[in-house]
């Protein structure tokens, strides 16, 4: 089947289809939409001169060359070649492959071999675009202007992502048309590269819940880690993240998504400023003898220092100690509680958290007198397969690759999922031990030993593939046991 | 030079000048080798030959200037002729407006030109105005129009593209506005700033310009007649377009959901006489107008609209050619010749006219008339206009329309 198909229009007495390539119907309602009359338009703004379009549409990335004509009357006409391609693939020499067809349709005979130049135009994967959300499509027509000396500058307009998101481009030859104020009496706007522009936004720690412009809904994958959008300078970019109900404005080309920033705990707030003067003035007796009593203090401290200080391993008292500090901190990361709910009961019970983008994943706990209780768990990457899950593997909880829970975060996982559940989630090597204390080292336990061994040879070599088979391979290896 | 001079030259060429041993070289007494194979020192050889060079480059870039000189000439000749020619195009009135306008605009003539060749003063104006005006030409969907006002007569143009829908209702325009019958209504806007524009191009000669494919033109107004009483009209020119694919074509669909009132109704049928004459044949049209207006008539008649149609006229456009090419020596009524030359070419449609009034509870009157807007050159220009054609279509429509006394919004006497 051909990429490519062409299609030609004229202006005769009004405008007729003079040409269809095989493989398109121009009464198609998704290519009768792109044939439109452009004595609208081109045919007003310009004097004695072809003029370049480019339309996006769901299904096609249409280029065209327009040629200043009159119809059989006499009248202001036209005639077109439009040639419609893959939507996500820059066409680079558009304009060659336009006026090759242009002048086989000039020629005097009767033998248009339209078919084979099209047929003739390949595609690459390097001039597929990289994938990116347009915002949202408006319906207006540009125009922008191209040197005939330079053509490089109409292909690199043509190159703008902008064109997605606008209904059609007209490149007009600078010198040959109208003035501006006749472009625009025709309803088209002038379009320059960068009035649309590119935002990436990165989602690092997972917990984009919803993208909105302009307060619509976008269909994203919201977990993907980098997500490139295009909208239009008066566009309004906002989110909700997992982690908090409030809708966050995105600002700038490139934004992270952040969690919800550490709540620290109130040391003690400081106390207000009180003029020192008339402290020291009004205090001076008692703040003598707190000196004095300091000294006795020093002076005794050698001799009392076994009876008032506790032994080294015991906590420490300063509330002002770096240790401390770095405790609250690490505990602090997110202060959002780990919450479960429980979905189904019975023999199986089934428990969803929206921790982070957890919301993925269902654990199962499962009652069988047979092969005993154990929990499992499922995800959109375990192919519709309950997997088992054990202690160990809590912190092997990913999403695109990367883990999800860091530092303490396991442990209160674990320790939520137990206590909304009231089952112990077992621990791997016990689990094994327990259903056959005669082997020694079970199959699941030697392959995560000789993954430990491995990493321990191979350093980091493949952290993403390290990352990702653990978890499979314990599940596979424990479901042969079972 | 004798051969003793010529041998003296050469014994002493050491002592002469670079200046005289050139002179000798390029009279053609001495040539360069015998002056090496006489001595002549290598310093002196290398002076004379980069002066010959020097001579030659010379020459050559004085042949160049004259040869480039030559071809500027020939090329200010080339472009004369070519704009000796244009003009002389122009003054038979070989070529069209649209072409006379991109050379204006290329200042490849200018109107000077035209002026200094002897063109019409009328025309140059004409022309002029065709150049400079920049009325933009919008596209107006179905969907755009403003729902039709109740209590006025609807006046259908329709036709297939070219057939002169526009310029017929220009024509009407004109000769009420001139006879003081024209009353615009602002109930549309976009349709008043049409009628303005319709008028205005054609009191300064240029026909209107081609309708955009798919574009509806509705024009709310009144007309007044001879009692000064007004008959409120809904002007739409349909689209020619719409009738290449007329059955299965939601369009179609989106017009009769349109034109579906209580409002009675005039039917014009503009039939292009001249392509019909040509058997098509520089049309490049799919239609037979034929074949294709009784369709549409089916189709009006199929979704009840001939229930409400008064009048139905079919119009042969365009009708001064056909009088030139057929009747120019015939001293019979215009309107003799229009109803022969349609019984003629255009009888299926008449009889499937007179067919589907006969199955009508609604006896509409059928009425063949001829048109021309005039004398048109250069295709979009009108050298004289012809009054009579478009006063007696006014007559017409007014006769066939309803009449209103104290507004428009009563209807007090149909007709």
């Amino acid at each position: 089947m051909e990429q490519f198909h062409l299609i030609i229009q004229k202006t005769t007495t009004g405008l007729l289809i003079e040409y269809s390539s095989p493989g398109i119907d121009p009464k198609n309602p998704n290519v009768i939409n792109t044939l439109e009359d452009e004595r609208a338009y081109v045919t007003q703004v310009v004097k004695d001169s072809d003029v370049y379009s480019i339309q996006i549409t769901p299904h096609y990335r249409i280029y065209s060359l327009i040629v200043i004509d009159v119809d059989i009357f006499g009248r202001s006409g036209f005639y077109e070649f439009k040639l419609y391609g893959p939507r996500d693939y820059l066409l680079e020499n558009f304009n060659a492959i336009l006026q090759e067809i242009k002048e086989i349709y000039n020629q005097d005979t009767s033998n248009k071999p339209y078919e084979s130049i099209l047929s003739a135009i390949l595609l690459t994967p390097t001039n597929r675009l990289a994938d990116f959300i347009p915002g949202k499509r408006n319906n207006n027509k540009y125009y922008s202007f191209y040197d005939e000396t330079n053509i490089e500058s109409l292909k690199e307009v043509f190159r703008d992502k902008g064109v997605f998101l606008i209904n059609k481009l007209y490149a007009l030859n600078k010198v040959k048309a109208y003035d501006e104020n006749v472009i625009h009496s025709v309803g088209l706007l002038p379009f320059s590269k960068g009035i649309f522009k590119e935002v990436t936004i990165t989602n690092p720690h997972h917990v984009l819940k919803e993208l909105f412009l302009n307060n619509e809904k976008l269909e994203v994958i919201n977990l993907r880690e980098e997500i490139k959008i295009l909208v239009e300078p008066k566009d309004v970019l906002t989110y909700s993240t997992l982690d908090r109900n409030a809708i966050q404005s995105v600002s700038g080309s490139f934004f992270q998504i952040e969690r919800k920033p550490l709540e620290h705990k109130p040391i003690q707030s400081p106390k207000p400023y009180v003029e020192k003067k008339s402290f020291f003035k009004d205090n001076a007796v008692f703040l003598l003898a707190l000196v004095i009593m300091i000294g006795a203090a020093g002076f005794a401290f050698p001799y009392l220092k076994p009876y008032i200080l506790p032994s080294p391993q015991g906590p420490n008292s300063n509330p002002n100690s770096p240790s401390q500090i770095n405790n609250i901190a690490n505990t602090q990361i997110d202060s959002t509680e780990i919450t479960f709910e429980k979905i189904e009961e019975g023999m199986d019970q089934l428990y969803k958290t929206q921790y982070k983008c957890l919301n993925n994943y269902t654990f199962k706990y499962s009652e069988n007198k047979r092969s005993g209780n154990k929990w499992t768990y499922i995800n959109y990457n375990s192919q519709g397969k309950y997997l088992d899950f054990y202690r160990e593997i809590v912190k092997d909880l990913k999403v695109d690759k990367s883990p999800v829970l860091i530092d303490d975060e396991p442990e209160r996982f674990i320790a939520a999922l137990e206590e909304e559940s009231g089952k112990k989630l077992d621990s791997l090597l016990v689990v094994e031990n327990k259903a056959n204390p005669k082997i020694s080292s079970s199959p699941s336990q030697k392959s995560l030993e000789d993954k430990s061994n491995k990493q321990t040879e191979e350093g980091k070599k493949d952290e993403t593939n390290n990352a990702l088979n653990p978890l499979d391979n314990v599940s596979t290896k424990n479901e042969g046991n079972n | 030079m004798d051969q003793h001079k010529k041998n003296i030259a050469l014994q002493n060429c050491n002592h002469l000048q670079i200046g005289d041993l050139i002179k000798l070289i390029e009279n053609g007494n001495i040539t360069l080798p015998e002056f090496i194979q006489a001595g002549l020192t290598n310093t002196k050889v290398q002076e004379l030959q980069a002066k010959i060079k020097q001579v030659e480059s010379d020459q050559k870039r004085e042949s160049d200037r004259l040869e480039k000189e030559k071809m500027e000439e020939e090329n200010r000749r080339n472009l004369l002729e070519s704009r000796r020619q244009l003009i002389d195009q122009i003054l038979r009135k070989q070529i069209g407006a649209e072409k006379i306008k991109r050379a204006i605009e290329a200042d490849f003539i200018s109107f000077n030109d035209l002026e200094a060749a002897g063109l019409n003063k009328t025309i140059i104006t004409s022309l002029k105005h065709f150049c400079k005006t920049k009325s933009v030409t919008k596209r107006t969907t179905i969907e755009d129009l403003p729902a039709m006002e109740e209590a006025r007569t609807d006046l259908y143009f329709v036709g297939v593209p070219g057939s002169g829908k526009s310029t017929m209702l220009a024509g009407l325009l004109k000769t009420a506005t001139e006879d003081g019958k024209l009353l615009p209504d602002p109930y549309n806007n976009a349709g008043s700033i049409y009628q303005s524009n319709l008028i205005t191009d054609l009191n300064r000669g240029v026909l209107p310009n081609a309708t955009i494919a798919g574009s509806y033109n509705y024009v709310a107004l009144s007309l007044k007649d001879e009692n000064g009483k007004k008959h409120p009209f809904n002007i739409v020119e349909i689209p020619g377009e719409n009738y290449v694919n007329m059955f299965n074509n939601a369009e179609v669909e989106g017009i009769l959901r349109y034109i579906k009132n209580d409002n009675k109704k005039i039917l014009v049928f503009v039939i292009d006489s001249l392509a019909h004459d040509n058997n098509y044949s520089d049309s490049e049209s799919p239609l037979d107008q034929n074949q294709a207006y009784t369709n549409i008539l089916q189709m009006f008649k199929q979704n009840g609209i001939l229930e409400k149609t008064d009048a139905i006229y079919l119009v042969a456009n365009k009708f001064d050619t056909i009088i030139e090419n057929y009747y120019a020596h015939d001293g019979r009524q215009y309107g003799d010749l229009g109803v022969e030359f349609l019984n003629k070419n255009f009888l299926h449609f008449i009889e499937n006219c007179k067919t589907a009034r006969d199955e009508s509870r609604n006896q509409f009157r059928i009425k063949i008339l001829p048109f021309s807007i005039g004398n048109v050159v250069y295709n979009n220009i009108i050298e004289s206009f012809n009054k009579d054609f478009s006063n007696s279509f006014m007559n017409l429509v007014i006769h066939d329309s309803f009449v209103v006394k104290g507004g428009v919004s009563k209807v007090l006497q149909t007709k």
